[in-house]
């Protein structure tokens, strides 16, 4: 059901992780710490990790060096040559032996300004935590070394006045962090619309390529017996057994009843091996008419014949014109039945042609043309079109010419009946003005 | 008098085009364009008449393509048609059975007959009988003027 999340689409949500993991990372990376000769020539770089407890001052500090002296720091270190104090004290002791902040509270109440911790095993670098409660009191700052910056450090000779500046990382601020969660939870809150997006679409899609219950229920169902047509079917290769149910479909294709409903109700309406739809036309099932838009579509055919038989009545042997046309075009497609009736009873006595035209008034006007069976000749129909020239001298119905009758009939409930036999239509005793026709004017046509 | 007749498939494709007055290319296209939207959008129930600017056009869908031609105010529309009609007719004799490919790939015959039936704007000819007898010598004469490849003449083609 699930659509696959496109490739793309996934190695963006990792990068985005990776990237937010970076970002909040950033302020736990290692500070600097630049050891400086007499002369503030900077003579050595190292990396460096505050310690978790004691304070940790927003600007570098700068301060000589002092060894500690024991070179653990665990018990009371001698204290600083206070004599000057121009700058600042920073103590190095060793890792090992006890707790972190216990060497550090030792250079606190000794009087150094800071404390720098060397690692005795690795090049390690480790923020300082501390198991007991004297982190509370420490007061100073503390930083971390690794074991091969530590020597470097003890090798120092502490004549030449070293001073080492410990630059801080800026202390963690969520606050800088906002635009750039505000910024990620906007791309993944639209990728997820886009991906929900696109799975409601693809779900829609694929509900409306289904076959609906109702409609599987018009497909017709056979009981295969031996000799039929057909012989394995398609889905699941099996051959049909007798009795065993299938299912044909419009395009004479057969599967097992089991196979090809869970493809139709599930998947796609159409048939899996000639990909035929089952309904033409009817892939908007909330269409008005189903009827409708089903022959709609049968008629876009390019290779559909322009006049179907229904449409012409000249494959109907009388090559007359088509008078459904008119019909048609005056927009009573009720009329085209009786008209087709009418025709259908010239084929078979006399070629005369009627057609219905519903006026405003409630009159049905017949026009009724009479020829001889012997006389009728394909080419005479011409006439009509004299006949619909005639129309023009006058906006109602008038069409006078020597081959027609007009009969005028008040719309009766019968009016196929009537239109079926024009010669009952004159008898009955309507009004109509009625002229022969004249043979010679047909024959002078004719030439 | 027809001003000119069209003849344009459901998706909105010109298949013919007969101009009997005289129009600017720009103009005729841009006609053509407004008249194809119009009628397209037309339901099938819709009246087959409508007014359009100072003229009246025609119009008849047979199966897949619109027959629309434009005629003068004072001209009958039923008459147009009836001239639409026949001119299908005479296509669906002459090629038997027709449908829109058979005018996309022999739209030359199609004007033929459309000009042996109207002419000028006039209907010329009623006769389909003459139309087609016209129509046929025509093949005949193109039939022995194509030249025939060497061979073709020897039964190797």
């Amino acid at each position: 059901m699930m659509p696959d999340v496109p490739v793309h689409k996934a190695r963006l949500c990792v990068f985005a992780v990776i990237n937010l993991a970076i970002l909040l990372n950033v302020p736990r990376l290692e500070a600097t710490m630049i050891v400086l000769n007499a002369t503030s020539w900077q003579i050595a770089k190292m990396p460096d990790a505050p310690a978790r407890f004691g304070p940790r001052p927003s600007e570098p500090l700068h301060g000589y060096l002092a060894f500690a002296d024991p070179v653990h720091g665990c018990t009371n270190i001698k204290g600083p040559n206070v004599t000057s104090r121009t700058l600042q004290w920073i103590v190095l002791i060793k890792r090992d032996k006890c707790d972190f902040d216990v060497k550090v509270k030792n250079a606190q109440d000794a009087g150094y300004d800071a404390a720098i911790i060397h690692n005795v095993e690795s090049d390690d670098i480790i923020p300082m935590g501390s198991g007991s409660v004297l982190h509370d009191r420490v007061t100073i700052p503390s930083v971390m070394i690794g074991k091969t910056d530590g020597y470097f450090l003890w090798e120092l000779n502490l004549k030449l006045n070293y001073t080492l500046i410990i630059d801080w990382p800026p202390p963690f601020n969520p606050g800088i962090l906002l635009p750039f969660a505000i910024v990620m939870g906007i791309c993944f809150l639209l990728m997820l619309l886009l991906l929900v997006a696109k799975w409601i679409q693809g779900y829609r899609r694929e509900r409306r390529s289904r076959l609906s219950t109702k409609h599987l229920k018009k497909l017709p169902i056979k009981k295969f017996k031996k000799g039929d047509q057909y012989d394995v079917c398609a889905i699941c290769l099996d051959e049909y057994e007798d009795g065993e149910k299938i299912r044909v479909l419009p395009c004479a294709h057969a599967y097992h009843i089991k196979c090809i409903d869970h493809w139709l109700t599930k998947r796609k309406r159409t048939c899996p091996i000639c990909k035929r739809k089952l309904f033409p036309g009817d892939h908007d099932t909330d269409s008005e008419s189903g009827t409708e838009s089903e022959s709609d579509n049968e008629a876009t055919n390019e290779v559909a014949p322009l006049l179907t038989a229904q449409n012409s009545n000249s494959r109907r042997g009388y090559s007359g014109t088509n008078y459904r046309l008119g019909g048609a075009a005056i927009g009573d497609a009720s009329d085209s039945s009786s008209v087709d009736t009418v025709s259908d009873y010239d084929c078979l006595a006399t070629p005369s042609t009627s057609v219905d035209v519903h006026g405003s008034s409630a009159n049905t006007v017949h026009l009724i043309r009479n020829e001889d069976s012997s006389s009728y000749d394909s080419d005479s129909d011409h006439i009509h079109m004299l006949a619909a020239v005639g129309n023009e001298q006058n906006p109602s119905i008038q069409i006078v010419d020597d081959h027609y009758e007009v009969v005028t009939t008040p719309l009766p409930a019968d009016d196929a009946g009537s239109a079926a036999s024009p010669e009952a239509t004159g008898s009955k005793g309507l009004w109509g003005l009625q002229k022969n026709r004249d043979r010679r004017d047909n024959d002078t046509e004719e030439v | 008098m027809m001003q000119f007749l069209l003849l344009f498939s459901r998706q909105g494709k010109l298949r013919l085009q007969k101009w009997y007055g005289a129009q600017a290319t720009k103009q005729k296209k841009k006609i053509t364009r407004e008249l194809i939207t119009t009628i397209l959008t037309r339901k099938p129930k819709m009246c087959s008449f409508l007014e359009w600017k100072d003229m009246k056009v025609v119009y008849k869908r047979y199966a897949s393509l619109y027959f629309c031609c434009c005629v003068e105010e004072s001209d009958n529309e039923l008459l147009a048609l009836e001239v639409i009609h026949r001119y299908v007719e005479l296509l669906d004799k002459y090629f038997g059975s027709v449908c829109e490919l058979d005018i996309i790939f022999n739209f030359e015959k199609a004007y033929f007959m459309l000009d042996e039936l109207v002419l000028g704007g006039e209907v010329q000819e009623t006769s389909k009988k003459n139309v087609l007898k016209a129509i046929a010598a025509q093949d005949l004469l193109q039939e022995e003027e194509t030249p025939q490849g060497f061979f073709e003449d020897h039964g190797l083609g």
